[in-house]
Parts: structure tokens; C-alpha cells; sequence
């Protein structure tokens, strides 16, 4: 295809021209580059804590969509090829493409770190947890609660994004582990929430907690 | 006449040879010779005296005494020579003369052999002493194989060639030509297929064979001479193929192109130089020694001089002798006397009477002509002109012969042939038919014939033969036989020995006459009228009997003819005309017009008067024909008809300044036509109306009796229409009524049409054609098109013929008012639209054009057929080249843009604005880049060309796409003549040099820049680890992409 040629060549042209003019002005050529680094790298990095917390929690659609994600996709490639031809150009754009679509990023990882704070999942995740603590006490990791709520940090790391991605899998083996059934541990939960009275009770949770010893403990937390 | 004993008789009286005949026969039909030239010696003085047979009979035959003779009777073949010396022969038998032996040598054993044989049977020479020659005699005689015979005669001839070349005697031939002859003769071919071809009585050595051999076996009438001839020589072009097919030797090839040579006389040399050969070769085949002859005649004249006999030699035709003519001539001119041998004084007297060819006479040797005591010339025949009466009698003795059994005659010979009691048979035909009575009372009829028949059919016939053997032959026996055969519907035959004049005495008379009688049978009764009566229409009345043209009319009614009636003349005002009468001649009532001056019309009318008796039609200058044609193409409506003025003028050659090929009129001295107009009646009546209106009436029907011409021509019109518009539609080929050279026309039109870019739809033709927007496509000299192209449109342009099509295309569908140019155009749509169709259906053209016309006379009709056949011939040629040219040139496109072949279809504009802007955006970088050179050639006007000529550059693209499907012709055409290259060049030409530049800046500029001396990147330092990351984070894009979309 003709136009893609002319148009590399058109480039390529450009660099070469770039490269004559930055000649006499290496420091600057330095500078410039460095600048390129340290936003493609962080650029890297909220990608890489944007696909972690996407695992975590769906990101908010309003935000980002397809197109934004194409762009992203221009700039890590064009990224690449600057790393590989370790030539940014006095003309070049892309230090502050990359640094606008990091504040972006930024804005959209506090979005939402704030979101996961809330996030009814993850507090129905919390509270299962809990009440499966109660009935069976060493049946939860340790330290699991804390974990679960790193990405609340907008500044989490994405060590610690992946750390909360897998105590939030731990959980859910756990509850999956678990001799309760969900209808039981969602009683428990009902209960321990504080939700639930005796009349609330069917004969059937009623018979259950009496027949598995679980009465007293429900009573016991009553008492409580 | 007795038609019974007629079928009987005919093959014994009528016979070629009459001395064959019985001697009843001979003398029943024998006419005496009244007048018989003689003259005293063989010199060349012509002092002739006039005799009479009986004359030579008493004078020279009938007793000699001791007087030597040697009397030749000379005459052409057929005037009667045999007849006399056999007559005379009869005679002597009749009144035998004591001491006189007679020997009659016949024709009938026509050979050197027979003739020694019937010598041999003399009862005189029984008691010859001298066996050895009997022997030798007997030994010539002996039966020879006749192809045994033919092949020793054969090669006797090549062996006295072959001699002749060693010794040089003759000189008629160079000796060269000698051996180029010989090895002709030599030639297998040559003698199968000349010398001696098989199954050929005139083949050379057949003639030769058929007069020495004495088989008994050979039939038929020979009286060839024995020798060469030149036509023996007169060869072909093909028999030199067949030669030079059969690997014949050089020489004789040579041989037959000289003697193929026009004007040349080396066929005549060549016979005369082998007829030098030939008494040697027929000597030495027969087995007779030069020299045997005369001894054997020596002694036979020696033994009868002891018998104290004489001798008469009667000898027919001395033509037969050939082979020992010069022996047989020492015998018959020695004399008995005087002779210085001593034997000589013992031979007894010899008069001989010899029959012979006056052109076998001119060949004797002045020795022996001097030698000649009398020479006879009959010359003055039974058939010559002022011998009527011998004429009538000759015929009458026939007739009358042959219907009378033949032992009638054969008693009446026995009892002494007395002339007043000849037997005449009983008639049994209508009185009516003529009779003649012989000198001694008696009358014979004539039946079937009339004096006047006899009179005419001889004077028909061919100079040189009018004599009694071909009158019997060539009329006697044809009529006879028609007669007998009961053909009398068809009587009187027609001849083929003789051409009787057929002449009325007017024209007048001729019309009168066959007016009444039905067109198959007018020749019949022409024939009738002008041979048997005096060619009139003169009726009278003659005790009691009514004559038409000199025959009763009962005879009329018995040869079936219809009723018909002459115009009535009394005996008072005119001279009867009698049966037997002489000819009334014709030329009377030309002469009696020489009193006024002529007109152009009355020595016009003389002109038709003798064609239709038979001459040639004079119309040197057309006019007849002209005028014929004129009236024919203005009267009938042709454009009716189905037959266009076009077609119409071009077969009359009104446009063209040809000849008028619409009629011919037959025997006409000049014109070809396509309608053929009869020697006959109604030819001869509308000719005889035109001349009228030219010559009486000025060009006009403004002269007396132009009413009745008028009518007659319009008669005749309307009589012959449908025919000739039948003949001029059938005088050329043509398809489902549309002449074949219209239709080639078409053709030619229709693709100079397509090949400028028309479209070829029939409908949108037909008005094209019908507005006369029609025109060659201009060849042009740059290559915007591919050269099969160039070449096609370059002879378009050079050919007048295409030009022409162009008028024949529309003239042909024009429905004009007259024949003559006209400025309106009224269209056959129809005729037109239905030619197109037709056409349409094979891509209009026609592949064997040219065929179509190899039989048609008529040029005018031809001139489209050629540029047709060669337009269909090359045409599809011409559009495959151009597909593979333009092939050849969208390629680089359909390369740079990275397309199909089939996404040219839909080549788009903005692809075109896409590369000029991101030309000009490459041409500016390379500026800045300091790489200008690259770029050098590109100029920016020509990317802003392009830019701004998109869109008609991709129309232009889009078109050569649809010219490169596979299609028909008709549909490829128009687009590949509409695809311009000029619009897509600069295209091309920008490309070629982009690519030329991109290739450039590959030199120029490697690779990236280069780093500068000293300096390292920062992006240097982990590059490995953020390629890694960065592919990663690719990876998550597109997971998250993934993501977002569920």
C-alpha cells in the first residue's frame, strides 16, 4: 500500500530531521526523554492497576470505554517504538499525550478506590465472612478483612491490588469451604446483623438452629 | 415412305462407305456425275474440261488398249470419288472387256496388309512361279496381335529418333530438340496419356495401327491419314504437373514447355519431323522390305503379260497404301515400255484409276504428279447449288430405296438395272408431300422432306462438307430416323451437321405466324416454316389447296401444329408458291425498302429484324439495354417489391459509373446481366416499342401507335415483374431479405461505431444511423491505445470501402421517393431494426463476409463485403489485445493500492486524495529532512493534479474495469474505446514516480538516525524490561477492552 509507505516514510523523514535538530541540544534531547520514560512507565503502571482493580470491581463504564482503550493502545505502541528507536523529538507529543491520559488514569483509580469502599459485594463479602467466623471461629484466614479492603487505598500498589484479588479468592473458597449451607449462613448473617428476631424465624430455621446446637449461640449472641 | 421396311433398310442404304453397299443398293441409288472436271496430266495447270461419267468410262477406262495410265480422281472427302470408281468397276463387270483384268482395291479393307491379301486372291496370280515372294507376301500378312503390332510400331519410331539424333540426316529439329523429343516419346506418361492412349481412335499410333492392321476386327470410319499431327502436340499445363509429379526426365519437361509456347510452331515441326519416319516404321512393323512391292508387282505384271493380260487398277482411296505410298507410286507410274531392265519389256500394259484426298494428292512428289496421265476433280457434287435436281433425285433415289425390300432391288439389279424399270415403292403419306419424277417418268416421293427442305438444310450445312456422304450422314439420316421413330409431334429435329438459315423474310410475318401458336411450340413451327417452307406468312390458295409458306396446311395438321392461318393472298396478286419452286428469296423485301433513306429507327429495326432471325444484336453503345433497364427500373416499384434504390442502383450503376448488370439480352453483342432476356417474340416486341420511343417518339410515347406500344410494353411488364424482381433479389446473397452487402455494411458501421465508443444497443443504433451521426474513428498517433487497436482503426481510416458503408448503411433503409438523391430520409425502422437484431446476435459482426460475394458480378455489391470480413476477422483479436494492454496498465495501480482486479469496479476517489496527501506530506518531510533529491522528479502541481482530478481519474479507472470483464464484444467495445487512458496517465505516471522516490529515500535514509557521537539514551538503560511490560499492558488493554464490551 502506497500510502502507508509514504506515509513511514514521511515519518521516518521526520525523526531524521528531529535528530539533525537535536544534534547541538543533547541534554535537552536527554531531558525530553527521560520525561517519555517516566510517563510511559507510569502509563504502564496505571494500566496495570486499572486491569487489577477491573478484576476487582468493574470499572465505571462512564469513564472508559473502547475507544479510550484503542487510544491507550496507540500510545503503549507508539511508546514501544520511541523505546526501540530511543528517539523523542523536540515535536513529539507523546510525553504529554501519555501524562494527560495518566491523570485520567489517576482520577479513575480514586473513583474508584471510593467506589470499592462501598461496594456492597465486598461488604456482603465481609459480613459472610464474619458470620461464618461465628458459627466456626477457625474456619477464616487470618488478617482476610484487612486485605480484602486494600484497594479502598487509591494509592494501593498493584502488589497489594493483587494481594487483595487474592484474599477476596481465598474468601471465596472459604465461604466455599464452608459445612453452611448459604441459606444458613445467610440466616447467620441476618441474625448478626441484628436483622432477624425469633417470630422472624420459620419453623424449618427454627428446627435448624435447635436441632445443630446453633440455638444456644444464637441466643448467646442475643445476649450479647 | 414405308416406315416398316424403312427401320429395316436404313443401316444398308445409308452407309457411309457407299461402296459397301449391295450392288442393288448402289445402282438404285446411284445419281449419275454430269459434271466431272478433267484435266490432261498431273502438272499445276488448270485447264480443266467438263465430262460426264460416262464421258470417263468410254474415254479412259472402258479400253485403254495399250495406252499406260495412271488416272487420279482427287476430290474432298465425301464428294464421290469411290462412288465413281466403284460405279465404274460395276461397269466393267457389267461389259467385261477380254484381256482386261480388273482389280478393284476397296475401302473396306482400309489397310496396307488388306490390300496385299486381296491381291493375293487374284485367281490370275495363283500360278505365280516365284513362291519366296508369295511367301514373304503371305509372312506380311500373317495375323499380328494388334497391341503386339502397336508397340513395334512404337518403338520402330523411337528407334529411328534415336538413329536420326547419332546421324544427323534431318534437320526440321535442332538436335537438341531431337533429344529432348526423344526422351518425350521415351515418357511413360506421355504415351499413356498421348502417343498411345488407351481406348483413343485418334490417338497417333492408333491412327497408324488402324491403317496397316488387317485383323478384320477394327470398326468404324477412319479417314484420318495415317500420320502426326500438330494437335498431337497441343499438350497442358496440367500434363506438365503430371509430369513434373512423376519425376519425368528434365528433357522432356523442356520439350513440353516449348511445345506449350504460344505462336510457336514447334508442334507443327515436330509432326513433320516424325512423319519423315513413319513409310520406314509402317514397313518395317508390317514385315515388309523397302523394295518387296515393287518386285511383287513386277512379277504379277510379268506372269500376266505371259498371260497375255492386261491390267486395271482400280484402286479407292490410295491414302490406304500409307506406309509403301512411295513403292505403290513407282508401281502404278511404270510404265511397261521403255523401260531399260530387261525384264521391263514383259510387263504387261497397267491402267490404274486411283481414288485419293485432294490434301493426300498435294502430298505427292512432282515425279509422280508429272507422271499423272489424267486427273479427275469432282468437285461439282449432287448437292452443289444450281444442281436442284440432282439434289431431289439423290434424295428421291434414297427414299425410295429405303422403302423398298431389298431383294426387290436385288432383282432388278440381276435383271440388268434397267433405269425405266427401277422399282418405286407405293406411297403410303398424304398426297400433299412433294414427289420428283426421274428422267425416265417414274415418281418418287419426297416424303419427308420439301424441295425447299433439301435446299436449305444443305445450304446449312458447313462449307467444305456439303457433300453427298454428310447430306446423308448429317440431314438424310437424322430425319429419316425422327420420321420413322413416329416423332412427328416433334418433327421437323434439330440438327447438329447443319445449321439451316432461319430467317423469315420480315419480321412482320414471323410475329403473325407464331402469334398463334403457344410459346413451347414456336420454335418448333420456326424451324418448320423456315426450312421446309420459304419463311413467309403468305397464304394461298392453289387447286383447291390452301399453302402457308409454300407447305399445304393438311401437312400443318398431320405434324400436329395448331390451326393456324397465313395472311391471304390470292394467285393474282402475288406469285405462287409452289413446293417444288426455288427459294424465293429473301432479300426481296429488303430491297424493296431501298428506295427511302433509313431512320435511325429503320436501321435499328433491321438490327432486331436479324437478331431475332438469328444474328447477334448490335448494341455497342448500350442503348437497347439502357433503355430496357431505365423502363424496368422506373415502372416497377421496387422499393415495394422489397428491392432498395441502393440495391437497385447498384446493380445498374447509377451511382458507380459501372455497367448495368440488370439485363442481358441473349445474342446481344454487348452486357452481362442478372436477368437474361430471351432471343425471342416478346423480347423482340418490347425492344421494337423502346425503339419507337426513342427514335419516333423522342424519348416519349408521343408517336403513332404509341397507345398500342405502351400497352404492350406495359403487358409485358407485368408479365415478367415477378421473375426479375425474383432474379435481382436472388442476385446476391442475403440474409432473411436484406442483401448480404446491406448487412456487411451494417456491420462495418455498427463497429467503427462501437470502436469510437458508441453504444452498439440496436435501438439507439438505428437512430444513430437514421441521423447519419455516423463516422470512422480517427486513428491517432500516440499510444493511448494498444497497437492491434492502432492497426484496426488506421485501415479503417485508409479504406474508401468503409467510407461507403457508411452511405450504404443508410441509403439501403432509406425510403426515398425516387432513385435519385433526395434530402429527406424516410426509414425502413422495421427492415432496419431487424437487421440490427440479427446482427446484435453476433456481436454484428460477420466472419465470412467475403464469401458471400465471391460469386456476385456486380462490384458495387462487394465493396462492404471486404472491410466486413475483415473487421470480423480481426476485430475480436483486436479487443483481446486491448483487455491484455489495459491489463498491462491498471497493474500498477491495482499494486500501489493494494486492491484486486476486481475492486477496480469501485475504485473511489478518495483512495486518490488519500495518496496525494500523504504524497505531499512525504514530499514536505523529505524537504525538512534535508532529502529533497528524492524527491526531485515529483512536481507538486502534479500531486494537486491528481488531488484535484480524483474523481475523473477513478470514473476512468472504473470504466477500463468494466472493459476488462469477460463479456461480449459488443458490450466490451464501447468501454474499452470510452476508457481513456489520457485520464488515468498522470496517475500512472505519479505513481511510477512515488515508488521511484520511495525507493530512493531507502538509500538516503537506512534506518533511523543515527545516535549522536557520545550520546546514550536515557530509554536505552531498560528497554528490555519495559518492552515487557509494555506487551503486557497491551495484553490488559485488550482483556479490558474484552471486559468493558460483555
Amino acid at each position: 500500500m502506497i500510502i502507508a509507505e509514504l506515509q513511514a516514510k514521511k515519518a521516518l523523514a521526520e525523526r531524521w530531521a528531529e535528530a539533525e535538530a537535536d544534534k547541538d541540544k543533547l541534554e535537552e534531547r536527554r531531558e525530553r526523554e527521560r520525561e517519555f520514560a517516566t510517563c510511559y512507565d507510569n502509563f504502564i503502571d496505571l494500566i496495570n492497576k486499572l486491569f487489577l482493580r477491573q478484576q476487582l470491581l468493574p470499572l465505571d463504564l462512564e469513564n472508559i470505554d473502547t475507544q479510550i482503550l484503542q487510544n491507550c493502545r496507540d500510545l503503549v505502541k507508539q511508546g514501544l517504538s520511541i523505546y526501540q528507536r530511543q528517539q523523542v523529538g523536540t515535536k513529539n507529543q507523546i510525553s504529554s499525550d501519555l501524562a494527560k491520559q495518566n491523570r485520567k488514569f489517576s482520577a479513575l483509580i480514586k473513583e474508584h478506590a471510593e467506589k470499592f469502599r462501598n461496594a456492597s459485594e465486598v461488604i456482603d463479602m465481609q459480613q459472610a465472612l464474619e458470620a461464618t467466623r461465628t458459627i466456626a471461629p477457625g474456619s477464616v484466614p487470618a488478617g482476610i478483612f484487612m486485605r480484602l479492603k486494600k484497594a479502598c487505598d487509591k494509592d494501593a500498589t498493584p502488589v497489594e491490588l493483587q494481594d487483595n484479588l487474592t484474599a477476596w479468592q481465598e474468601a471465596q473458597k472459604c465461604l466455599a469451604n464452608s459445612s453452611l449451607k448459604d441459606w444458613q449462613r445467610q440466616l447467620l448473617q441476618r441474625i448478626t446483623m441484628g436483622k432477624v428476631t425469633l417470630f422472624d424465624l420459620t419453623p424449618q430455621e427454627m428446627s435448624w438452629l435447635h436441632d445443630c446446637g446453633f440455638a444456644a449461640k444464637v441466643k448467646l449472641r442475643y445476649e450479647i | 415412305m414405308n416406315k416398316e421396311i424403312a427401320i429395316e433398310r436404313l443401316n444398308e442404304v445409308i452407309k457411309v462407305d457407299t461402296t459397301s453397299s449391295t450392288p442393288a443398293d448402289f445402282l438404285a441409288t446411284h445419281v449419275p456425275f454430269r459434271r466431272i472436271k478433267l484435266k490432261h496430266g498431273g502438272g499445276l495447270g488448270m485447264d480443266f474440261e467438263e465430262v460426264s461419267e460416262e464421258d470417263i468410262w468410254e474415254r479412259y477406262v472402258r479400253s485403254p488398249g495399250e495406252r499406260h495410265q495412271f488416272v487420279v480422281v482427287q476430290g474432298a472427302n465425301g464428294t464421290g470419288k469411290s462412288h465413281l470408281i466403284r460405279w465404274l468397276d460395276t461397269k466393267f463387270k457389267a461389259q467385261p472387256t477380254d484381256g482386261e483384268i480388273v482389280i478393284f482395291i476397296r475401302r473396306s479393307d482400309n489397310s496396307l496388309k488388306g490390300t496385299i491379301k486381296q491381291l493375293l486372291t487374284l485367281k490370275e496370280l495363283q500360278n505365280l512361279p516365284h513362291r519366296d515372294v508369295y511367301e514373304r507376301l503371305v509372312a506380311a500378312g500373317r495375323p499380328v496381335n494388334p497391341q503386339e503390332l502397336k508397340n513395334e510400331l512404337y518403338h520402330a519410331l523411337l528407334a529411328k529418333v534415336q538413329t536420326d539424333i547419332t546421324n544427323g540426316n534431318t534437320d526440321i529439329l535442332k538436335r537438341n530438340q531431337k533429344k529432348k523429343l526423344l526422351s518425350l516419346l521415351s515418357n511413360q506418361t506421355f504415351c499413356e496419356a498421348y502417343l498411345m492412349k488407351p481406348n483413343d481412335l485418334n490417338a497417333p499410333i492408333e491412327r497408324i495401327y488402324r491403317r496397316v492392321a488387317t485383323d478384320g476386327q477394327l470398326k468404324g470410319y477412319n479417314e484420318e491419314p495415317a500420320r502426326f499431327q500438330p494437335s498431337d502436340f497441343y499438350l497442358s499445363e496440367e500434363f506438365v504437373e503430371r509430369l513434373q509429379n512423376d519425376q519425368a526426365d528434365g528433357k522432356a519437361i523442356d520439350f513440353v514447355y516449348e511445345l506449350l509456347e504460344p505462336e510457336d510452331e514447334r508442334p507443327a515441326a515436330t509432326a513433320t519431323y516424325l512423319n519423315q519416319f513413319l513409310d520406314s516404321v509402317i514397313q518395317k512393323a508390317a514385315g515388309i522390305h523397302p523394295g518387296d512391292f515393287e518386285s511383287i508387282f513386277a512379277e504379277i505384271r510379268h506372269e500376266l503379260y505371259l498371260h497375255g493380260e492386261r491390267l486395271t487398277l482400280l484402286i479407292e482411296d490410295i491414302t490406304a497404301f500409307t506406309g509403301i505410298n512411295e513403292s505403290l507410286l513407282n508401281v502404278l507410274i511404270d510404265e511397261h515400255t521403255g523401260t531399260t531392265d530387261g525384264a521391263g519389256s514383259e510387263r504387261c500394259r497397267l491402267s490404274s484409276v486411283v481414288g485419293t484426298t485432294t490434301q493426300f494428292y498435294g502430298e505427292f512428289r512432282d515425279n509422280f504428279r508429272n507422271r499423272v496421265t489424267e486427273e479427275i476433280y469432282i468437285e461439282d457434287t449432287a448437292l452443289t447449288a444450281d444442281r436442284d435436281d440432282a439434289l431431289l433425285e439423290l434424295s428421291a433415289r434414297y427414299l425410295n430405296a429405303l422403302s423398298l425390300p431389298a431383294s426387290d432391288l436385288a432383282t432388278w439389279a440381276e435383271e440388268g438395272a434397267l433405269a425405266e424399270k427401277l422399282p418405286i415403292h407405293q406411297r403410303v403419306e398424304q398426297s400433299y408431300w412433294p414427289t420428283f419424277t426421274l428422267p425416265t417418268g417414274q415418281v418418287l416421293s419426297l416424303y419427308p422432306f420439301t424441295a425447299l427442305a433439301l435446299r436449305n438444310l444443305v445450304a446449312g450445312m458447313r462449307e467444305g462438307q456439303r457433300t453427298p456422304r454428310y447430306f446423308l450422314t448429317d440431314v438424310m439420316r437424322p430425319t429419316i430416323l425422327h420420321v420413322i421413330k413416329d416423332t412427328l409431334v416433334a418433327f421437323p429435329p434439330v440438327y447438329t451437321g447443319t445449321k439451316p438459315n432461319l430467317q423469315w423474310q420480315n419480321t412482320e410475318d414471323r410475329i403473325y405466324i407464331m402469334g398463334q401458336c403457344s410459346e413451347e411450340e414456336q420454335e418448333r413451327l420456326n424451324r418448320f416454316v423456315c426450312i421446309w417452307g420459304d419463311g413467309t406468312a403468305k397464304q394461298i390458295e392453289q387447286d383447291n389447296i390452301s399453302y402457308l409458306a409454300g407447305i399445304p396446311l393438311p401437312i400443318y395438321q398431320e405434324l400436329g401444329f395448331p390451326n393456324i392461318h397465313g395472311r391471304k393472298y390470292t394467285t393474282a396478286n402475288t406469285n405462287a408458291v409452289s413446293p417444288l419452286s426455288s427459294v424465293t428469296k429473301k432479300v426481296a423485301s429488303v430491297t424493296q425498302n431501298t428506295a427511302k433513306t433509313p431512320t435511325k429507327y429503320d436501321s435499328q429495326r433491321e438490327n432486331l429484324d436479324k437478331w431475332l432471325n438469328g444474328d447477334v444484336l448490335m448494341d455497342d453503345r448500350n442503348e437497347i439495354r439502357n433503355d430496357l433497364s431505365d423502363f424496368l427500373c422506373s415502372a416497377i416499384n421496387w422499393q415495394e417489391e422489397g428491392v432498395s434504390f441502393d440495391h437497385l442502383n447498384k446493380i445498374v450503376g447509377e451511382k458507380t459509373g459501372a455497367a448495368n448488370r440488370l439485363l442481358a439480352i441473349e445474342r446481344c453483342s454487348r452486357g452481362e446481366g442478372i436477368y437474361q432476356l430471351p432471343a425471342r417474340l416478346d423480347t423482340y416486341r418490347i425492344i421494337d416499342c423502346l425503339l419507337k420511343w426513342r427514335h419516333l417518339g423522342q424519348c416519349s410515347w408521343t408517336f403513332a401507335g404509341a397507345e398500342e406500344a405502351l400497352y404492350y410494353a406495359t403487358a409485358w411488364l407485368y408479365k415478367i415483374k415477378d421473375e426479375v424482381v425474383q432474379t435481382v433479389k436472388e442476385s446476391t446473397a442475403n440474409m432473411e431479405g436484406t442483401s448480404a452487402y446491406a448487412e456487411c455494411a451494417l456491420s462495418v458501421v455498427v463497429c467503427c461505431h462501437m470502436l469510437s465508443g458508441g453504444d452498439a444497443t440496436p435501438q439507439t443504433l438505428a437512430q444513430t444511423i437514421f441521423a447519419q451521426d455516423l463516422s470512422v474513428p480517427l486513428s491517432s498517433a500516440n499510444n493511448l491505445h494498444c497497437k492491434d487497436w492502432n492497426n484496426l482503426l488506421s485501415y479503417l481510416n485508409k479504406r474508401p470501402e468503409v467510407a461507403d458503408a457508411m452511405g450504404v448503411a443508410h441509403d439501403y433503409f432509406n425510403i426515398k421517393q425516387s432513385r435519385y438523391p433526395a434530402t429527406k430520409t424516410f426509414f425502413n425502422l422495421s427492415a432496419l431494426q431487424k437487421s440490427l437484431d440479427r446482427l446484435s446476435k453476433h456481436d454484428y459482426l460477420i466472419p465470412d463476409a467475403e464469401e458471400l460475394g465471391k460469386d456476385d458480378s456486380i462490384g458495387a455489391r462487394k465493396t462492404t463485403l471486404k472491410p466486413a470480413g475483415h473487421i470480423a476477422k480481426e476485430l475480436p483479436k483486436v479487443v483481446a489485445a486491448e483487455q491484455a494492454f489495459w491489463q498491462d496498465k491498471m497493474q500498477p495501480i491495482i499494486d500501489a493500492f493494494d486492491l484486486e482486479a476486481k475492486d477496480l469496479i469501485s475504485f473511489n476517489a478518495n483512495i486518490l486524495v488519500e495518496f496525494a496527501v500523504a504524497l505531499e506530506d512525504f514530499f514536505q518531510a523529505m524537504g525538512k529532512a534535508n532529502k529533497r533529491n528524492c524527491v526531485a522528479k515529483i512536481k507538486p502541481q502534479h500531486v494537486r493534479d491528481i488531488r484535484n482530478n480524483a474523481d475523473k481519474i477513478a470514473i476512468a479507472v472504473r470504466q477500463a474495469a468494466v472493459a476488462l470483464e469477460p463479456g461480449k464484444i459488443q458490450v466490451i467495445l464501447p468501454q474499452l474505446a470510452q476508457a481513456s487512458l489520457g485520464d488515468i496517465k498522470p496517475l500512472l505516471d505519479i505513481l511510477q514516480l512515488a515508488e521511484d522516490s520511495i525507493k530512493k529515500t531507502v538509500d538516503a535514509m537506512p534506518g533511523e538516525p543515527p545516535m549522536p557521537k557520545g550520546y546514550v539514551s536515557p530509554l536505552a538503560d531498560d528497554r528490555d524490561l519495559v518492552t515487557q511490560k509494555a506487551n503486557c499492558a497491551l495484553a490488559q488493554l485488550d482483556s479490558l477492552r474484552e471486559a468493558l464490551s460483555l
